[in-house]
């Protein structure tokens, strides 16, 4: 990509948001607010992690004073509904899956209410063994979650293999048995995550109303508002431009809020009631029914040559997926980068099963599979080279990936910028491999990550106003600054200030199609929809100034609210006057932008975490984290800096203290007393650095970077904790109790050797 | 939340005769920290709140005559982490205040609700059992003290008779050249504890123990005491054995459970070393306090 003069891209601007947010004005899921009376919806969940549903009687619910609707599976058309695989009912019939599956619904002029009608809807369940672990469920003899697994539709890239296996996927190249067996030394070891949720601050929120023209309206806390009209619309039966969703502030998504909740619920009660109802999640619930991180167990194994090459790898994972499939074709688009991590092994082959068993549904969390995987690819690059005496930058420097290196699915990975993003983290750290410790339980530990960002289906409009100011249309919901970034990439493309554009988040039936703000592509998407609805607005300027300037279009720029002939700075229209010409002879100037899939294209990072091992405790501070980003341009680099920042914090969680525990089906931890995430406290200054150089595609060359900073941290960790105390925990998280006993066994084989 | 109806009278009389009027369907209100939690989540049954927020007598961190002080039940966490006098002489005390949830819940928390509400992972309770506090409780009938040791009998089990409130903690003055310390043990900064260990000591003039105690809290029922420390380190040095000899002592006096916090196996061996962890920096401050800085 050729040198840019840019120069409102790459500015740190305020986010457009700041002062709704700063001032509480903005309005989040539970805000929405509708002329006339409300509704407060609760949801029945079941109490047992699976059973079979034998009968639900509402009748003393319907009763109650001050209820208004009941709904239960009888009211919605009898389909079963699901992404990958049409495997859910929206409310349970036959059997409840997990401790949390929706079994029916109330509306009532008070939550108080609503949940005084819940405790009197009677259900008789008959009890099934509950299935917790993906290991135990892929017994011969282990109960089925889904008996009729092999008879379900599959929709995307599910493959059922039958038992609890909802889908089984894998890739391979070469031949890694033959690639093993001329290796100079074979690793394998096994590693294990847990289910993580996002732990947004925001629970999941909406508020339907059924219309009197046979509409619906969602209001909702989503990621993705046409993701979550075509479900609500599947559930309802009822065709997608009968629902409306409009995309309210959300409050933290981080993947867990694609999946539709209780939308439908709420709608069906506002038509049988005929009022606004607002459905609004606990905090525990929000925890038993959200879509978290899976759980992997990884087997990995590794062979190397003499002259420390990795020649071949597998890497079979078994995932949790909960109760539903929803996660298994997440895993199968992630499978070609999950095993390779940011380097080149020409042998090599990925498996992945995801297994049903009787808890939350796992689904998408920053980089889906990314974390998990890489603990297990950085745990072994380090615990390889200890082995075999390699230093382990060395080791890692001959093995990444080159440019345009083909990915497990065949495709090029283009604008590799993977050395350099290690040499910035190296640089900002003062990294030296041959001095890891820090002192006595003190020590750093290094690890590389990648993730794969591509892009979808995304379209928006341009308009021009008549006073050469512009309003960008978009369907993408505004997370994580994306409409401030997208600001600035039409300020640019149109040279306007970036007081003069505009760009708002409009709902279902106002917005052309675009994907859901997640998958790191959002700004990729929709920025260069963007690029394109600019180029169309100018294109149209340029041919209307022809004969003012007496010039052709490909002569003329944009500048200051001029058209100009280039290399002439007096020969100059101002636009104002053109949008005039226009609108009298053709009507309003309006670009459009549209983009499909894009080929995914790597977004790397590197990071160093600083450990103190309390090695009588097993307590594990952090002193000091370093973060190297490869991320094109950066649009906005505060932005940026804050994704990385994020995403590091929320590695953290994963490393070292969170994960969603059950017994016997039942979730332990639905709150944040005893689900544990980081906070400032635990966390020292993330330093980070951002590494720019411009990619082959996306807006002004940007590159995703929302999911990546999250892939590298748990390795990171993990091997700084090896480097201060010697021990290699392979399972997360490491907290304190599994680190101390550990420790404790490491020095009782010590002592008994 | 259930429907209460609400008090908040400003006399102890009015507060202890609304109680009397329904003990068991009455509850005393101070932070609320922990009550409101009860009734929206545990669906504790409470027809009526008395509020006792209004009432003076309740309130107040006084030095008495004699040595040691006076806290009103009412005082908050957070006062008690600003309090320079405590600071001075039970830094356990206001380390264990200091860790209580976060600011806006230490500008709530009672620590006479703390104590009242039994929990054996109360932070505070642990220096006060350490210290030896005492506790005043009020009824119609007139006061009486017992020693905090005597107050729990349970995970949230406490010894206050019907229509009885607890109106203060006496704090014992330290022995000369006496110190004490806490240490606690979390899975994140802000947490309850998984294990919390205090202890208060002091020196003979020769720098060797003359007297310790040690409580340990989140390893038993309720918050315990670990028996026979003070024989075994009456007239000796701090040294690693005797370090050891704490280690122990305090893991033979935790009875913990499994959790979905920690294991019993992991509370009870760290229960050892928090234990000698507290120990070992009171003794450090004790010497310190006598002008031996090592």
């Amino acid at each position: 990509m050729e040198a840019q003069d840019l120069k409102i891209v790459g500015r740190s601007i305020p986010r457009v948001d700041v002062t709704s947010k700063l001032t509480g004005q903005a309005l989040f899921g539970e805000d929405v607010k509708l002329p006339g009376p409300l509704l407060h919806g609760k949801i029945l969940r079941s109490p047992h992690p699976h059973a079979i549903v034998k009968r639900i009687d509402t009748a003393a619910a319907e009763k109650l004073a001050g209820v208004k609707a009941v709904a239960t599976a009888a009211d919605l058309p009898d389909v079963r509904i699901g992404k990958n695989l049409k495997d859910e009912h929206y409310f349970a019939s036959d059997k409840v899956r997990f401790v949390g599956d929706r079994v029916a619904a109330v509306a009532a002029v008070s939550r108080e209410i609503a949940e005084e009608a819940l405790r009197l809807i009677e259900v008789e369940y008959e009890l099934l063994p509950a299935l917790t672990n993906p290991i135990d469920a892929m017994r011969p003899d282990a109960p089925l979650v889904h008996p009729d697994l092999m008879n379900y539709q599959v929709v995307a890239a599910a493959q059922p293999e039958g038992g609890n296996v909802c889908s089984l996927n894998s890739l391979s190249r070469g031949d890694p048995e033959a690639g093993f067996a001329e290796a100079h030394q074979v690793f394998e070891q096994q590693y294990i995550t847990e289910m993580q949720h996002q732990a947004y601050m925001e629970p999941h929120a909406c508020l339907a109303t059924y219309n009197p023209d046979n509409t619906y309206t969602v209001y909702t806390s989503t990621q993705g508002i046409f993701g979550m009209r075509n479900s609500v619309a599947e559930a309802l039966g009822v065709p997608q431009n009968r629902v409306k969703v409009v995309g309210t502030e959300i409050g933290g998504g981080f993947g867990g809020k694609i999946v539709m909740k209780d939308e439908v619920a709420a709608a069906t009660l506002s038509r049988k009631s005929g009022l606004p109802v607002r459905i609004v999640m606990t905090r525990a619930e929000d925890f038993m029914c959200g879509n978290p991180r899976a759980g992997f167990y990884i087997t990995i194994k590794t062979g190397v040559s003499k002259d420390m090459r990795m020649v071949a790898r597998t890497m079979e994972i078994v995932l949790d997926g909960g109760a539903h499939a929803m996660g298994a074709a997440l895993m199968c688009w992630a499978l070609p980068q999950f095993a390779e991590g940011p380097y080149s092994i020409p042998n090599l082959r990925v498996t992945s099963r995801c297994v049903y068993t009787n808890k939350a549904n796992s689904s998408a969390f920053r980089a889906p599979g990314g974390p998990q995987t890489n603990f297990a690819v950085e745990s072994e690059t380090e615990r390889i080279a200890t082995a075999m005496g390699w230093d382990a930058l060395a080791f890692r420097r001959k093995n990444l990936m080159p440019e345009d290196h083909p990915n497990l699915a065949g495709t090029p990975m283009r604008s590799v910028n993977v050395e350099e993003t290690l040499d910035a983290a190296l640089e900002i750290s003062g990294y030296d491999p041959a001095q890891t410790g820090l002192g006595p339980n003190r020590a750093r530990g290094l690890a590389l990550g990648n993730w794969n960002v591509g892009g979808m289906p995304t379209g928006t409009v341009l308009k021009m106003n008549d006073d050469g100011s512009a309003n960008l249309i978009t369907g993408v919901v505004d997370l994580t600054g994306v409409n401030t970034s997208l600001t600035q990439v039409v300020a640019e493309a149109l040279q306007l200030p970036v007081e003069k554009v505009t760009v708002k988040s409009l709902d279902t039936d106002s917005a052309p199609h675009a994907a859901q703000s997640a998958g790191s592509q959002t700004l990729k998407s929709m920025g260069t929809a963007a690029v394109q609805a600019a180029q169309e607005v100018k294109q149209q300027l340029f041919e209307l100034a022809v004969e003012e300037l007496d010039a052709t279009p490909d002569n003329m720029e944009l500048a200051e609210g001029e058209v100009r002939v280039q290399g002439s700075p007096e020969r100059t229209v101002a636009v104002r006057k053109l949008l005039a010409k226009h609108m009298a002879n053709s009507g309003p100037v309006v670009g459009k932008g549209g983009t499909g899939a894009f080929s995914r294209m790597p977004s790397f990072c590197a990071h160093i975490a600083d450990v103190d091992v309390d090695s009588e405790t097993g307590r594990v501070t952090l002193l000091r984290y370093c973060a190297s980003q490869d991320v094109g341009v950066a649009i906005n680099p505060v932005i940026c800096i804050g994704q990385v920042q994020g995403g590091v914090a929320q590695g953290v969680g994963m490393a070292l203290s969170e994960g969603l525990t059950y017994q016997d089906g039942q979730p332990q931890n639905t709150g944040f007393l005893d689900y544990k995430i980081p906070s400032a406290l635990d966390l020292p200054m993330i330093e980070t650095k951002l590494v720019e150089k411009p990619a082959v595609e996306g807006p002004f060359g940007a590159k995703g970077i929302g999911e990546p900073p999250c892939v590298p941290v748990p390795a990171a960790i993990a091997n700084a904790i090896y480097n201060a105390v010697g021990v290699r925990v392979t399972s997360l998280p490491i907290n304190p109790e599994k680190l101390r006993r550990a420790i404790k066994a490491k020095k009782e084989g010590q002592a008994s050797s | 939340m259930q429907n209460f109806t609400y008090h908040a009278p400003a006399s102890l009389a009015e507060a202890l005769a609304l109680k009397n009027e329904d003990d068991a369907g009455t509850r005393f209100l101070a932070g609320g920290t922990d009550l409101f939690l009860a009734m929206e989540f545990a669906g504790e049954p409470v027809k009526t709140v008395v509020d006792l927020k209004k009432i003076p007598e309740l309130t107040g961190i006084e030095e008495l005559p004699g040595g040691g002080y006076r806290l009103g039940a009412l005082t908050l966490m957070g006062q008690i982490e600003a309090h320079q006098g405590l600071r001075a002489q039970y830094p356990a005390l206001v380390d264990a205040a200091t860790v209580v949830g976060g600011p806006p819940i230490r500008n709530r928390a009672t620590l006479g609700g703390n104590i009242c509400n039994a929990s054996p992972a109360a932070d505070a309770s642990t220096p006060l059992l350490a210290l030896g506090a005492e506790l005043v409780a009020v009824s119609a009938e007139g006061e009486r003290s017992l020693p905090l040791g005597d107050f729990w009998s349970g995970p949230r089990q406490n010894a206050l008779k019907p229509g009885e409130l607890l109106k203060e903690v006496r704090l014992p003055a330290l022995p000369e050249g006496g110190a004490c310390a806490f240490e606690r043990l979390t899975r994140s900064a802000m947490d309850i504890a998984v294990v919390n260990a205090a202890a208060a000591v002091s020196l003979d003039d020769a720098g060797n123990f003359a007297s310790a105690q040690a409580a340990l809290g989140a390893v038993g029922p309720v918050v315990l005491t670990v028996d026979g420390l003070g024989d075994a380190l009456r007239g000796q040095p701090c040294s690693p054995e005797i370090l050891e000899q704490v280690r122990k002592l305090a893991e033979a006096a935790a009875q913990p459970i499994d959790d979905k916090r920690a294991s019993a196996e992991y509370r009870r061996d760290m229960a050892g070393v928090l234990a000698m962890r507290a120990v070992e920096r009171a003794q450090l401050l004790a010497r310190q306090g006598k002008g031996d800085e090592k």
